[in-house]
This record gives C-alpha cells, sequence and structure tokens, in this order.
C-alpha cells in the first residue's frame, strides 16, 4: 500500500514542479519591458506559449495522479542514504576544485562514490581515485589540450 | 551519378591515415563504453565532445561516427550476458539474448548480434547515402514554416510514441524547452530566465544536460537501488561459432531487421526501441516455433539487432539533410556540429562536403571495424563487465565531472551538473524519459527561430500552418503531428478501457 501512494506522490510532486515552473517562466517574462519592434512574435510569446503547456501538463500530471491511474506496481525498492552520500562528495570536490585541484577532487569523487556502493575498503578506493585523478590529468592536459586545475600541490611542487 | 562522385571523394578523406586512426579510435572507444553497463551511446559522445575541442572538425565527426555505431555493437554484449540493457534500443535484444547465454549459447547470440549489426550497417549506411541527398533536394523547399511544422513532428514523435505514459513524455520535453529558453534572446538580444547569472546569458549546454541525466542520475538511482539487485554474469563456453542451422535461421530477420530499423529511423519516427520491438514481433509471427520466443530463439536477437543498428543509421540522414535530431545520441551530434560552428541541413552539403561525405564513407569503415574487433575479441570485451560496479560508477562520475569541466572551465557548470543530475534521479525514479527533455533543449530554440521567421514573412498571418493551398508542405506535416499525437493516445485509452 505504502508503494502505490509513494507513487501517486511522485507524480503529483512532478506536477507541482511544471506548476511552478510554469509560474516562474511566466513572472520573469512579464518583467520585461515590451520592446518596439517590426517581428510579429517577441521575445515574450515563446516562454508564455511553453508556460501555457507546463501548466496544463502539470494539472494532467495532479490530476492522474488523485484519481489513482497509475500502474501501483512499478514502485521500486530505495535507499536514499547513498544517493545522499554521493551528492555531498560532488559538492565538496566541486567547491575544492579550484583550490585543491583535480586529483584530490577525483580522489574524492572516486572515494565517496564507491563507498555509497558499499566497497568498503578505502585504502584501495583512495589509491585507484589518486591514480585515475593522475593519469586523467596528465592525459587529458598534455596530450588533449585541456585545463584541469593542479591545485596548490602541483602548482606548488610540480610545475616548472 | 553525383552521389557516387561525393562518396569516392569521402573514402578518400576517410582512408587518410589520420581519419583511419580516429575511426579506430572511435570503434575501439565506443565498443568499450558501449559494452560498460549503464553508459550508452548519448553519454559517451557527450562526455567526448568537450575533450574533442582541440580536433579537426572532420576527424572529430569521424571518431563520433565510429563511437556512435561502436556503442551500439558493445550495447548488444551488455543485453546479452548481463540482462542489462545499455540502451532502450538493446531491451528487446537482451529477452532472448539472455534467455540463450543461460543455455550456453552466449557466444552464438554476441555472434549473430555482430553480423547482423554489419550487415545491418553496411545496408543501412548504403540507404543513408542515397537518401541524405534526396532529403537535401527536399529541403530546399523547405522555408521557416515547413522547418517549424518538421520540428514540431520531432518533437511529438519522440515524445508521444515512446514510452508508456504521454504526460510523463510531455512533462520531460516541455522541460527541456523551458530549458532552452535560458539565455540571450537571438534575435532581440533579450536576457531571459538567466536570474542574473552571467553564465547563463550563452543558454545551458547540451552536454551539461546529457551528462546530468544519464551520467549523474543514472548513477544516483544505481547507487539506491545496489542493494536490492543482483547481477549474473554468463561465461561464453563452447564452440563459438554460429553453426549452419544458426545462420539459416539469422540472415532473413537480419535483412528484414534492417529495412524495418532503416525507414523509422530516417523518417522522424521516434528513435530506436519502435523497430526493435517491431521486428521481434514480425519475426515472432513468420518463425516456425514462435513458443522458442523468449527462450532463446536466435531470430529474435538476429532481427532486432540488426533494426537496431539500421535505425541508428537512419537517424544519421534526417540530422545531416535536415539538421534534425530524432534521438538523444543526434541531439548531442548536433550540438558537436554546433560547437564547431557548423549547421547540418542542406547548406552543410554545399558548403563542407568533405566533412560530410568523409564521414558517411567513415560509416563503411567504422562498420567493417567492428566485425573484425567484435568477432574474435568478445572475450576481451567481456572481461570489461567484470570491474566492479562501485569501482565503474565512481569512475563514471569522475568523467562527468572532467567533460562538463572542460566545456568553460567553470564551476558554476559543475553546481548546474549536480542540480541536473539530481533532477535526472527522479526522472528515473518515476520513469520520466529523458530523450524528450535533450531533444527539446537543442530543438525548442531553433523551433522558436523558425516560428518567428515564418510568422514574420506572412505578417502575422497563422494560415501558413493550416492552407494545404500555399503551404502544403508546413500543412501535412503539421497533421502528421496532430495524428502522431492523437493514435497513441486513442490506443492508450482503448486498452485502458478494456482492461
Amino acid at each position: 500500500m505504502q508503494a502505490i501512494s509513494r507513487l501517486r506522490m511522485g507524480h503529483a510532486l512532478l506536477g507541482a514542479l511544471l506548476l511552478l515552473l510554469a509560474l516562474a517562466i511566466t513572472i520573469e517574462t512579464l518583467q520585461h519591458e515590451p520592446i518596439q519592434q517590426q517581428a510579429v512574435l517577441g521575445p515574450t510569446f515563446f516562454p508564455l506559449l511553453i508556460s501555457a503547456a507546463l501548466t496544463l501538463n502539470g494539472v494532467a500530471l495532479i490530476f492522474k495522479a488523485l484519481r489513482g491511474q497509475i500502474d501501483d506496481n512499478e514502485w521500486l525498492e530505495l535507499q536514499f542514504l547513498p544517493v545522499l552520500v554521493i551528492l555531498g562528495g560532488l559538492t565538496a570536490s566541486f567547491f575544492l576544485l579550484e583550490t585543491a585541484g583535480w586529483v584530490i577532487c577525483s580522489a574524492i569523487t572516486f572515494t565517496v562514490t564507491a563507498s555509497a556502493f558499499g566497497e568498503r575498503r578505502q585504502g584501495i578506493n583512495v589509491s585507484v581515485g589518486l591514480i585515475i585523478g593522475v593519469l586523467s590529468f596528465y592525459i587529458f592536459n598534455n596530450l588533449l589540450g585541456l585545463s584541469l586545475p593542479g591545485g596548490w600541490i602541483i602548482d606548488n611542487y610540480f610545475s616548472n | 551519378m553525383d552521389t557516387l562522385q561525393f562518396l569516392l571523394d569521402g573514402f578518400l578523406v576517410a582512408l587518410a591515415p589520420g581519419n583511419l586512426i580516429w575511426a579506430a579510435i572511435g570503434v575501439l572507444v565506443g565498443t568499450a563504453i558501449g559494452v560498460l553497463p549503464g553508459i550508452g551511446p548519448a553519454l559517451t559522445v557527450a562526455l567526448l565532445l568537450p575533450v574533442t575541442a582541440g580536433l579537426e572538425p572532420t576527424a572529430a565527426f569521424i571518431m563520433f561516427g565510429g563511437i556512435y555505431y561502436g556503442a551500439m555493437y558493445g550495447g548488444s554484449t551488455t543485453s546479452i550476458l548481463l540482462n542489462t540493457p545499455g540502451e532502450s534500443g538493446s531491451i528487446v535484444t537482451a529477452i532472448d539474448g539472455h534467455a540463450m547465454a543461460r543455455k550456453g549459447r552466449g557466444a552464438q547470440a554476441l555472434a549473430t548480434a555482430a553480423i547482423g549489426s554489419f550487415v545491418a550497417g553496411t545496408i543501412a549506411t548504403l540507404l543513408l547515402t542515397f537518401v541524405a541527398p534526396l532529403m537535401v533536394r527536399f529541403s530546399l523547399m523547405f522555408g521557416p514554416a515547413e522547418y517549424f511544422a518538421l520540428m514540431v513532428v520531432a518533437f511529438i514523435t519522440v515524445t508521444a510514441v515512446l514510452g508508456q505514459s504521454a504526460v510523463l513524455g510531455f512533462a520531460s520535453l516541455l522541460s527541456g524547452l523551458a530549458l532552452g529558453l535560458i539565455g540571450t534572446d537571438r534575435q532581440t538580444g533579450v536576457a531571459r530566465l538567466t536570474m542574473n547569472f552571467p553564465e547563463l546569458l550563452d543558454g545551458v549546454g547540451v552536454v551539461i544536460v546529457a551528462v546530468g541525466l544519464f551520467a549523474v542520475g543514472e548513477t544516483l538511482f544505481q547507487a539506491s537501488r545496489y542493494r536490492f539487485q543482483k547481477e549474473e554474469i554468463y561465461k561464453i563456453r563452447g564452440s563459438i561459432w554460429m553453426s549452419r542451422e544458426d545462420w539459416k535461421r539469422s540472415w532473413r530477420p537480419w535483412l528484414r531487421g534492417t529495412f524495418i530499423g532503416f525507414p523509422i529511423g530516417a523518417l522522424p519516427a521516434g528513435g530506436s526501441e519502435i523497430p526493435t520491438f517491431l521486428s521481434y514481433a514480425v519475426e515472432k509471427r513468420l518463425s516456425k516455433n514462435p513458443e522458442e520466443f523468449g527462450h532463446g530463439a536466435i531470430e529474435a536477437v538476429a532481427g532486432p539487432e540488426a533494426a537496431n543498428n539500421a535505425s541508428a543509421a537512419g537517424v544519421l540522414a534526417p540530422l545531416l539533410a535536415l539538421g534534425l535530431p530524432t534521438s538523444a545520441t543526434a541531439a548531442i551530434m548536433l550540438a558537436a556540429f554546433q560547437q564547431y560552428g557548423l549547421q547540418p541541413g542542406p547548406m552543410l552539403f554545399a558548403s563542407n562536403p568533405q566533412l560530410v561525405w568523409g564521414l558517411i564513407a567513415s560509416l563503411y569503415i567504422g562498420n567493417l571495424f567492428l566485425l573484425l574487433i567484435n568477432l574474435p575479441l568478445a572475450g576481451v570485451w567481456v572481461k570489461l563487465l567484470l570491474i566492479p560496479r562501485p569501482w565503474l560508477y565512481a569512475g563514471i562520475l569522475i568523467f562527468a565531472t572532467l567533460g562538463v569541466y572542460s566545456v568553460n572551465n567553470s564551476v558554476f557548470d559543475l553546481a548546474l551538473l549536480w542540480v541536473i543530475g539530481l533532477a535526472g534521479f527522479g526522472m528515473r525514479l518515476l520513469n520520466v524519459p529523458v530523450a524528450p527533455c535533450i531533444v527539446g533543449l537543442i530543438l525548442g530554440p531553433m523551433a522558436e527561430q523558425h516560428l518567428r521567421r515564418a510568422l514574420a514573412i506572412s505578417q502575422g498571418d497563422l494560415s501558413v500552418f493550416y492552407n494545404p493551398m500555399t503551404h502544403p508542405i508546413a500543412v501535412t506535416l503539421m497533421a502528421t503531428a496532430l495524428v502522431a499525437l492523437v493514435v497513441p493516445m486513442a490506443l492508450r485509452f482503448r486498452s485502458a478501457r478494456q482492461a
């Protein structure tokens, strides 16, 4: 029973999000000053059209969810903790990327994600993450001309 | 014949040693990544797009073509041996392919898939060679109204036909269209929906959205599910060659699959799912022993795999000739063209024949490479399935970060990736299809330009979309879109009432 209500709730939530998006687009679009121009359609027509369609779609989703026209067997068993752990790891590595550098951040992303998937041997996780970080840093920066940030270790000790 | 001359020139481009190496790299990378569960061709091209920014466009597209075809081959390996289809086109292959693997006939399933893909890929590339120029000629009659109508067709077919629920498909499409609004309006210079972030003035990149939805969203989904799933890999045992009987049962499905797959891919009729299901149904009906289907019938692997690859080639025809992507992968390839400042369509055939024909010629070569590296080396690719899942997904996230950061060297893009990844996770939970969002994102701004231009030319007269006397092509297209919208809905409604 619980599973049924979850999937319905998800659909209703998606519908609500679409309505919010429609509202945001409408408000933002109406803030623009009307521009003098010869074109028949200005820059506000298409956003308003999409916002109207989003509203319709959102209402339809909520309506279907409330009427219960949703297949109940499709909801899967889930764990949300690993998802939060991975998102946390990504947040940390994104914020550290331009100070700590690519290699460190790869190692963080790799270790956190692998442990979220149940690989608990942290020593190996960190080492593999570091190896991938160093290899990708070298290959992509030196051979393919990207500029991944080195961070303070490489900038201070390895650059010439 | 003009076309043959162009194709010959294309082979000269594709056979230049440098380009031959890029084609080889493309098929190797494509196969390897296609074999990995959870990564399909769309994500592969999206991840490699920023990385190849430094390459010359012809070389880059020859590599993308190889990746595209290679990922199609690799995907069948995963569905046969692991029963986890890497992309929607190989869902059908997984049914009987995996049943064959359980019976110890995995090698034969892989072989009929590889040879079938080669046969289908080659015939479909041949069809592409001749259909694309015809499409170009046809599209010269197109004005803005016709282009807009064509894009409406693409929106509807990508959305309404695919997936179980039209409401969810449209939720995805409209979100993509809304994302496409962000940025500076191309006609008036007005900044729309940028929320005062200067980073958003250029719009939201297709790469960020594709990587967010496919890589980050998929990884989060797998992380939430790994406790509840168990995988079994079936080893290849016994004779690896197809018997005379296997050949006899395979060759007709290959050909039928090809001729089902190519037209559906080439007409904007929505991706590779439909032809594979159609081919399965046809083979089951024609088979002398339909009861074998579902329990390892070789026809049920041969037909759909051929249909899958033929439709992959078919999708390239409207992409190259009209600039119209009809699948997620094609949408990302279009973004790749735009990265080089190129716009696929009739002009590209005129202004850049080297690139277009070099790409088409390299597809023939890539197909041959793929047959060579897949038949004898199947066992090597299978080893990739042994990578532990925690490391696989951790690695995917590293490369997702790398790809997205490298587009603009911007941490802002990474924050956007985070948000879109979370949205992708939500979409995966609710079974919202991803392809309409990506097609909407890239086609939305183009559709808007064409609509505004069409109405500027007609001075606001909407009859360009419904008067068959003045605009027969546009009206036909609009009618097609309407049919494509209404018919599946009616069918769904009827089956819901009967149930």
